[in-house]
């Protein structure tokens, strides 16, 4: 197992440099001059050229490149143009809000997903299939931009129960999370479905009924942890959209998250802030996927991480 | 690195199960969820409601004056956080603030008397100074403020004569001199000797209102009690920032904001004019200063040709936008001063909506219609514009106005940072574009003038005529208001007829006042003057 994570970790390194290297390139190669964007309208050429020289930017390329990657290793991701702040600072302020997040959607998501998943897969074909799949197809087909003013409209305008946008409380959480968990609650449910269909079908489970075992324990203790596995693969993929896709989210419930922050940065060319962004979402993406392929084991013993 | 072996029993299902635990422990934690979530329900916490609620679309970049650019940043430091020398009355023209009176005992030397008893936020003295050092501040390279080239082109030098006397020398008589000075003053004895772009930990002006603080999602001000023209009715104002038009809609149609000025879609603001809407908001408009247009690039050899630039003008029907894309909140533009302005000439006409003139004009050109009433197109131009939803919609409708008039249009609408790289090189044949707070028909020189174009300035369509270069020149330094006016009169004729720019619109400034407000008092710059004499009825 020791061995398996400093492979993984070995492996994490090399993933991170690549996303270093592509992601600083390809943000040059997008047109638009961020001094220009920075300084306006009434900038002169003069002022500009001082400015380009102060970020660096008047260095050839691969000079800018080898410097920043010098300081990644260190740990420093650099200045934001605009604020002048560091950006791991300007991270780590908005990273809460998009964890909060995230795990929020999950919840949601799981909540939805195992119920209507388990309902579907015991009665295929029937009714109760039917319109759980029914649910399924909306939550994919709802686009956030439409669900969440819905939802506010509900929730927040007619019935008062939540407020409107922001983030403080627990109640502030609510709409976003369900905005943003919807869609993920469709998928899981019908990856829950077809993987516990296929699982129902095996011969230990028919051994189990055999024996005189409860239904719910054949299919919530025996069934439904061997049908986990591609459940757990798609949740630890969703890991990273959630934390970074969440922009149209973010911009319904001004919910103050790294989409959002990410967005501006690109918008304004901001590199430092793009590439520190961009870095420290691949991280968490790479190590949560980590945890992912640890957790196949802890579902199903039969697979073993070497 | 995963190794699924088929030989292996299936999970055991005898005995006690560490999943069987762990399903116990699932259970236990949704039924915590829901419990939560149950509680959770409630609007949220209390709403200050002893605050002035104001809507607005963005984040200001910095609320630094130094180097605030965009129209929230400026407008919170210059007209409540700072104090300014001059600034803009309702007519547009310049009225003291901190400077009581001023004087020019030659064109090229200003002399300005402070009000003596204003005090910065800390309670220090604000004198002359301090209006020294913000200028010499703001002009020092190594501040990097984006207003210090206006201020080296146009200042040799500015010196305190007494505590409140404050004398500037110009290079050249500056007509705009006044207009470009409205500047917030900063306090020396909190800046003077940091490094120039360090910002500071808190905001310290002398405008009507004190920083609180400054989040993602709000930001906050407190009455200035020590104001020199008196506190504020209101003891705080608070800035939501909600960036999303819907969720701004929706959190005013809650009552959870008491202003918005221009912050709302057009197609919204009916709701506020018919029940249930009406019973808690009032909608006040009028005339605005921002200009939409769309530039011709003089660099392409179709554009440049006059008679093409009049046929696409006279292709545009502004009237029918406005009515059906803009719900009737803006106004015909003919150039770049609206109506509210004293420059503006009311004379001066832009080309009538006309597409049969308009393929007549094409034929002229050299450019006949192949087919007549048939769908093939006399020309082929490409419009570029930002991927803003709005600006895209509307060039659709200009689309198919101008198919009618045998010019067929291809949008590219590209993320504004391309497009505004795009824009700055010459790289486009028409841009629909909007100038924003233009008040100063000086601005004509920047947009208009041969020498400006860029990277060095914002004649951005290379427009070039010597009529028009030697009137803008002669407008800058002549100080006599009939004499500009004159001037001005003639640029705006010259530019309606050489077409450097179609004329769009100019929308209409529209507040959204909740009824507890009481003594706004709409500007047609959508400033903040006026909150200092807001009061909120309980």
């Amino acid at each position: 197992m020791t061995n398996y994570f400093v492979k993984r970790l070995l492996l994490l390194i090399f993933v991170l440099f690549g996303v270093v290297t592509l992601v600083f390139f390809l943000i040059h190669l997008i047109p638009g001059d961020p001094v220009d964007i920075m300084l306006g309208d009434t900038a002169v050429a003069a002022d500009k050229l001082a400015l380009r020289h102060d970020l660096g930017l008047d260095q050839p390329v691969m000079q800018q490149y080898g410097r920043y990657l010098g300081h990644v290793v260190q740990g420093d991701l650099g200045v934001s143009i605009h604020s002048r702040a560091p950006v791991l600072g300007e991270i780590m302020a908005r990273f809460p809000a998009s964890a909060e997040l995230m795990i929020g959607a999950m919840v949601v998501a799981m909540l939805i997903a195992f119920p209507l998943g388990i309902l579907a897969a015991l009665k295929p074909h029937g009714l109760l299939d039917a319109s759980a799949m029914f649910f399924s197809f909306l939550g994919i087909a709802m686009p956030h931009f439409w669900l969440g003013p819905l939802l506010i409209i509900l929730f927040s305008i007619q019935l008062n129960w939540l407020p409107v946008n922001g983030r403080g409380t627990l109640a502030h959480l609510v709409l976003p999370a369900i905005t943003l968990g919807t869609a993920m609650a469709a998928m899981l449910s019908r990856m829950i479905r077809a993987s516990l269909l296929d699982v129902l079908g095996e011969d230990y489970i028919r051994t189990a009924r055999a024996k005189g075992l409860p239904e719910r324990t054949v299919v919530l203790r025996h069934a439904l942890r061997n049908a986990l596995v591609p459940v757990i693969t798609v949740i630890g993929l969703q890991v990273g959209v959630l934390l970074s896709g969440a922009i149209i989210t973010e911009a319904i419930f001004d919910w103050p998250g790294l989409g959002t922050l990410l967005l501006d940065g690109i918008s304004t060319r901001n590199y430092p802030l793009v590439q520190g962004c961009i870095l420290f979402i691949a991280t968490i993406y790479v190590l949560v996927n980590m945890l992912t392929d640890t957790a196949y084991g802890w579902a199903d013993p039969r697979v073993r991480v070497r | 690195m995963l190794d699924s072996n088929r030989n292996q029993a299936p999970v055991s299902t005898l005995g006690r199960n560490p999943w069987t635990a762990c399903m116990r422990r699932i259970r236990q934690l949704v039924a915590l969820i829901i419990i939560l979530a149950l509680a959770a329900c409630g609007p949220g916490a209390a709403p200050d409601t002893s605050a002035l609620r104001v809507g607005i679309e963005d984040q200001p970049k910095t609320l630094d004056p130094r180097f605030a650019t965009d129209v929230y940043g400026m407008r919170i430091a210059s007209q409540l956080l700072f104090s300014t020398l001059v600034r803009h009355g309702d007519d547009l023209r310049i009225v003291p603030d901190l400077a009581e009176r001023w004087e020019t005992p030659d064109p090229t030397t200003y002399l300005f008397y402070l009000r003596d008893h204003v005090t910065f936020h800390d309670g220090v003295p604000l004198t002359a100074q301090d209006v020294v050092f913000t200028f010499r501040h703001l002009m020092d390279p190594a501040t990097q403020s984006p207003f210090g080239p206006t201020f080296r082109d146009q200042i040799v030098a500015v010196e305190a004569v007494s505590p409140l006397v404050v004398r500037f020398r110009l290079q050249q008589p500056t007509a705009a001199f006044l207009t470009s000075i409205i500047m917030p003053i900063l306090p020396q004895h909190l800046l003077e000797g940091k490094e120039a772009t360090a910002f500071p930990a808190r905001l310290v002006g002398s405008g009507p209102f004190r920083f609180v603080s400054q989040t993602s999602q709000a930001i906050t001000l407190e009455a200035n009690p020590d104001y020199y023209d008196g506190a504020p009715s209101l003891p705080r104002i608070v800035f939501a920032i909600i960036k999303d038009n819907n969720t701004r809609f929706l959190k005013a149609r809650k009552g959870e904001l008491d202003l918005l000025i221009n912050a709302l879609p057009p197609e919204r603001i009916a709701d506020f004019q018919k029940p249930p809407l009406n019973q808690s908001y009032t909608m006040t408009e009028g005339p605005g200063i921002s200009y939409n247009y769309l530039a011709c690039n003089f660099q392409d050899k179709l554009v440049a040709n006059p008679l093409v630039r009049q046929a696409v003008a006279q292709a545009v029907d502004v009237q029918e936008i406005i009515a059906h894309r803009l719900s009737g909140h803006a106004l015909p533009a003919t150039g770049l001063l609206s109506s509210v302005n004293w420059f503006y000439d009311p004379r001066v006409t832009g080309p009538a909506h006309d597409p049969a003139k308009a393929r007549a004009l094409l034929s002229q050109a050299g450019y006949p219609d192949p087919d007549g009433d048939g769908p093939a197109a006399a020309i082929a131009l490409e419009l570029k514009t930002s991927n803003n939803a709005e600006s895209v919609n509307i060039a659709r409708i200009l689309q198919a106005q101008m198919a009618q008039a045998g010019i067929r249009l291809d949008i590219k609408s590209y993320e504004w940072g391309t497009f505004y790289g795009d824009i700055q090189k010459g790289n486009f044949q028409l841009t629909m574009m909007r100038w924003v707070g233009v008040t100063e028909p000086d601005f004509y020189y920047d947009i208009f003038h041969s020498s400006q174009f860029p990277p060095a300035g914002r004649n951005r369509g290379r427009y070039s005529n010597p009529a028009m270069d030697q009137l803008l020149a002669a407008g800058r330094v002549t100080l006599a208001p009939d004499k500009r006016q004159a001037i001005y009169s003639q640029v705006q004729k010259l530019a309606a007829s050489d077409l450097p720019y179609v004329s769009l619109w100019h929308l209409n400034t529209v507040s959204i006042v909740n009824h507890r407000v009481q003594g706004y008092r709409q500007h047609p710059m959508a400033s903040f003057f006026s909150f200092r004499h807001i009061t909120l009825a309980p």
